[in-house]
């Protein structure tokens, strides 16, 4: 849904901008730029630092831009001297009490107050100086807090509020109150998941990362644009390096998000268990050879099996490297069997798209836009900080409660998101997942909900009442009744499906049910950085690329994990327990899968590597690679071309074929839906955690990071 | 406002000033938007300044600006209405103000222009200021019948908090507040006149008024 626009004008000249937005933010939109300290894009400005004072035709006083919202016909004047003074003012007393430590400074030239200053021609503070003592808060790890540089601005209090991480406030009042933990305890004592939000949110130096210091100053850092691939959200990060080395990680948004492995979580690059050389099996050591003896094992090991041997990739692959391990294994090794990681845990969930949507249906898994969202039903998912899951779609979620949005979560515990004051909660036995949605939709069509989807009556037939779905799932039927009717009254709902529920194809077919119910967007929350794009390259045991139909159909993810002739694995996989004759795994690290293997490939790890995903919102990223990979380490896609040549000379392809054949293997339009309907009763829970899961993936990447050990730390300070 | 009551303006506005900062309760400063948390802080710190003889001319304009931009930048009324009082204070007592920055409290109330006195005229000599001073600032002998020879009651500059409990312990009233004349902070450059005869050395007008050119004379080789 695109916003409404509006005609207004800034400084005389008329602009177009969206309605209802605040008008820092719409200035931003037209390349106006309005002074301000305290202002986060999309937040609820608090108009705390009155730096974005303009002046509107038809009001006596200045107002502030980040509380004032759009309106049609609004003139707005951002540079009367009376709104420069304010200004002056305002930068002119705080710099009465910020350290003029330019020359030193690591934040210098990204420094807002810096740029304030320069703009408004402020050399040194007319008021008296003051300084506070305050000790250098760097306690905990990752990230410092100095006092004595703060501005009191608040933004990083209100980011970490609003992610409901609520570590930082303020403590104390008037100008020597100090941002600051509960009792003034080290970050990792009081809950801080280290996301490091409030270091993007700082516009001074106050908040830091803890090695920033001495690491070059802003203009020293190389900056390169990439895509964090450690889970589903695939956020845009910003690295930048110095002298070859990364410094720091950023978000790419200004009002992004990205986790503590995104940010922090580099550090694995060198970690001791990386994966530099390829190793080969002696015995029962793993031994580093070259890259050509490990390619010729591996490739005698998949031609000796030929049909028989196995191939996974894993969802956190990129497309060109998925569609390269789709055509060693389908033209090259002549092997059907091929699979990814995500049948393994949302197979139930696949099925469930498919059957509603066809076969091209499993990529309207990413139709969704959170961003204008109104009710949001989240089932069977979790996103939280606190557990460290796709805390990324747990920030935009909560953006949208905070908005106003409903947050509607089923859910057979009390998740993080179900605390939210705009959140029903649906608290159900375990496995009654289809009988409750039933009861939800029969309730939501009492509502006055009307799908444009066909079908309806066989799926009215096979709802049943309130009263019963509250019998059967124990939720009480006044709260269905609650949710059934913020999900009736929503304009733009989204159907959040977690790994809770993907595994079952019946509740997965119950939520798509509810989802087409209103035209509802579709959110699978899938933990893997490119799930659906593996699946589009045709890494599915039964269909090609681009969701087409294939003549053979091989071995599914749960067959080959029985046992293989050869298995070759491309990524990480969260099962270590997979058995095979011949075991090839291609890894950035040692995991425990990769002790067993007989050969290991080493693969670029995280910023290293490059090339296309498709995130669980549907957004295509195209990245290029940040850093060159560790070691002999290779993109995956390069490894795949070289195996096929060590295969077979005459098949064999290169890295160019892969990546012309992932650009066209886009997804056709899916069919028409139509609802699909299903028994309401309560089936075997099937329930798979996405925390585990995402440990599983990650776990080569963490386990000699830092970010393990501050988890860890933090685990102990919870139990006790 | 607040409960102490003061006669001075300058010292009256500044406990106003103070009482809503470090008021904690609900009426006191909500500490939320920039101008307001921390002009009004300033403000407080330059009267404070001016009450204890470091005022400038500056300082009267800062506090117009604080004033001024505090009453059109602030958030709420509770601020804009302290940006008020302040600018009532400047407009209505700015002789006042002009008077204290150049070191004269005629109010007598803001202790670090003022210093406290003995009037040894109304003295009795009953020793009980000098027993009521915390900081030992008060010296002398209390006067005991028929004896004569005792040290005259005085104040010790040095030592004087200018707390004021000898005046209200005093019978007489003899403990009297005189204005201190403040020292100018830029002195003139005393001149001099070292020499009033021209470069060549030689005397010009009375004989032998110049001894830097009579030792000239004395050194110098060629002579």
């Amino acid at each position: 849904m695109t916003k409404k626009m509006v005609n207004m004008e800034f400084d005389g000249k008329s602009y177009q901008v969206p309605e209802g937005m605040t008008l820092v933010d719409a200035g931003a939109t037209v390349g106006v730029h309005i002074p301000n300290l305290c202002h986060i894009k999309e937040l609820r400005g608090v108009g705390a630092c009155r730096m974005c004072m303009v002046e509107i035709e038809g009001l006596k006083t200045p107002v502030t831009g980040c509380t004032t919202r759009t309106k049609e016909g609004m003139k707005v004047q951002t540079k009367t001297p009376k709104v420069e003074e304010i200004r002056k003012f305002v930068t002119d007393l705080v710099l009465s009490f910020h350290p003029l430590d330019c020359m030193t400074c690591p934040k210098a030239g990204t420094c807002d107050l810096q740029r304030y200053a320069a703009d408004l021609k402020i050399q040194e503070s007319s008021f008296g100086r003051k300084s506070f003592n305050y000790p250098l808060n760097d306690r905990s790890p990752f990230i410092t807090i100095d006092n004595n540089y703060c501005i009191l601005c608040g933004r990083c209090v209100r980011v970490c509020k609003e992610q409901n991480t609520n570590v930082l406030d303020f403590m104390g009042r008037g100008i020597t109150s100090k941002v600051s933990t509960a009792l003034d305890r080290p970050l990792h004592e009081s809950g801080c998941t280290f996301c490091g939000s409030c270091i993007d949110a700082c516009p001074v130096n106050t908040i830091m990362e803890r090695d920033r210091w001495q690491h070059g100053r802003e203009w020293d850092l190389a900056k390169f644009e990439s895509v964090c691939t450690a889970c589903g959200s695939g956020c845009s990060v910003v690295v930048s390096k110095k002298d070859g080395k990364i410094v720091k990680v950023n978000t790419k948004e200004d009002n992004g998000y990205i986790c503590v492995i995104g940010r922090f979580g580099f550090d694995a690059h060198r970690s001791a268990n990386r994966v530099t050389t390829p190793l080969k099996r002696e015995g029962k050591k793993l031994v580093p050879t070259t890259w050509s003896e490990a390619l010729k094992i591996a490739a005698d090991g998949l031609k000796k099996a030929g049909a028989n041997a196995g191939f996974i990739a894993s969802g956190s692959l990129t497309n060109e490297e998925a569609m390269a391990v789709q055509s060693l294994a389908r033209d090259v090794a002549g092997s059907a069997n091929i699979d990814t990681t995500t049948s393994a845990y949302a197979g139930g969930l696949i099925s469930a798209l498919r059957s509603v949507y066809g076969d091209a249906g499993i990529g309207i898994a990413s139709q969704a836009d959170l961003s204008t969202a109104d009710a949001v039903v989240v089932i069977g998912a979790d996103p939280s900080q606190k557990k460290q899951t796709m805390q990324e779609a747990d920030v935009m979620i909560r953006r949208r409660a905070q908005a106003g949005a409903k947050v509607i979560v089923v859910s057979t515990e009390k998740t993080d998101l179900a605390h939210h004051a705009n959140a029903i909660l649906l608290q159900l036995k375990a496995g009654t997942d289809t009988a409750l949605l039933a009861g939800l939709m029969s309730a939501a069509i009492a509502e006055g909900a009307v799908p444009s989807a066909k079908g309806l009556d066989a799926l009215k037939k096979s709802l049943i009442a309130v009263d019963a779905a509250a019998s059967a799932s124990g939720v009480s039927a006044e709260q269905i009744t609650l949710a059934a009717k913020a999900y009736a009254a929503a304009k733009n709902p989204v159907v959040v499906i977690g790994t809770g529920i993907s595994a079952s194809e019946e509740a997965s077919l119950q939520a798509l049910n509810l989802a087409l119910l209103k035209d509802a967007g579709v959110l699978a929350l899938l933990p893997e950085a490119n799930a659906l794009g593996v699946m589009q390259m045709g890494c599915l045991s039964d269909l090609g690329p681009g969701f087409t139909k294939i003549k053979k159909t091989g071995k599914g993810y749960s067959d080959m994990r029985s046992g293989m002739k050869a298995l070759f694995i491309a990524g990480t996989v969260p099962d270590a327990d997979l058995k095979s004759d011949f075991l090839v795994v291609q890894t950035s690290h040692l995991t425990p899968l990769a002790e067993k293997a007989d050969v290991v490939l080493p693969m670029a790890a995280l910023y290293e590597r490059g090339g296309t995903i498709v995130t669980i919102y549907g957004s295509q990223k195209t990245f290029a690679p940040a850093q060159d990979p560790e070691g002999d380490a290779m993109d995956g896609a390069d490894i795949a071309a070289e195996l096929s040549s060590a295969v077979s000379k005459a098949k064999g392809f290169t890295v160019k074929d892969v990546t012309a054949a992932a650009k066209k293997a886009k997804a056709a339009k899916p069919a028409a839906a139509a609802f699909k309907p299903v028994a309401a009763k309560a089936g075997k829970p099937v329930s798979e955690s996405t925390t585990s899961i995402l440990m599983a993936l990650n776990a080569g990447l963490m386990a000699q990071s830092a970010v393990k050990k501050v988890l860890v730390a933090q685990e102990a300070v919870a139990k006790r | 406002m607040s409960k102490q009551e003061s006669k001075c303006p300058v010292n009256s506005t500044r406990l106003k000033l103070a009482f809503f900062y470090n008021d904690p309760s609900k009426d006191g400063m909500c500490s939320k938007c920039h101008p307001c948390k921390i002009g009004v802080f300033d403000a407080i710190k330059i009267i404070e300044a001016i009450q204890t003889g470091q005022g400038a001319p500056r300082h009267v304009a800062l506090l117009e600006r604080i004033a001024r931009d505090v009453k059109d930048g602030g958030m709420c009324k509770k601020g804009k209405d302290h940006a008020d009082i302040l600018a009532a204070f400047l407009t209505q007592h700015k002789d006042d103000l002009l008077r204290h920055v150049s070191g004269i409290c005629s109010h007598r109330e803001c202790a670090g222009l003022v210093t406290y006195e003995i009037d040894a005229d109304k003295c009795t000599m009953c020793d009980k200021c000098r027993e009521v001073c915390k900081d030992f600032a008060i010296e002398g002998q209390k006067a005991v019948a028929f004896k004569g020879g005792f040290t005259p009651y005085r104040i010790r500059q040095r030592r004087c908090t200018h707390c004021g409990e000898c005046i209200k312990v005093c019978p007489e009233g003899a403990v009297i507040v005189v204005e201190k004349a403040r020292e100018q902070d830029v002195k003139e450059p005393v001149r001099t006149l070292v020499c009033s005869c021209d470069v060549s050395g030689k005397v010009t007008g009375k004989e032998a008024a110049c001894s830097i050119h009579d030792m000239a004379e004395t050194i110098s080789p060629g002579k």
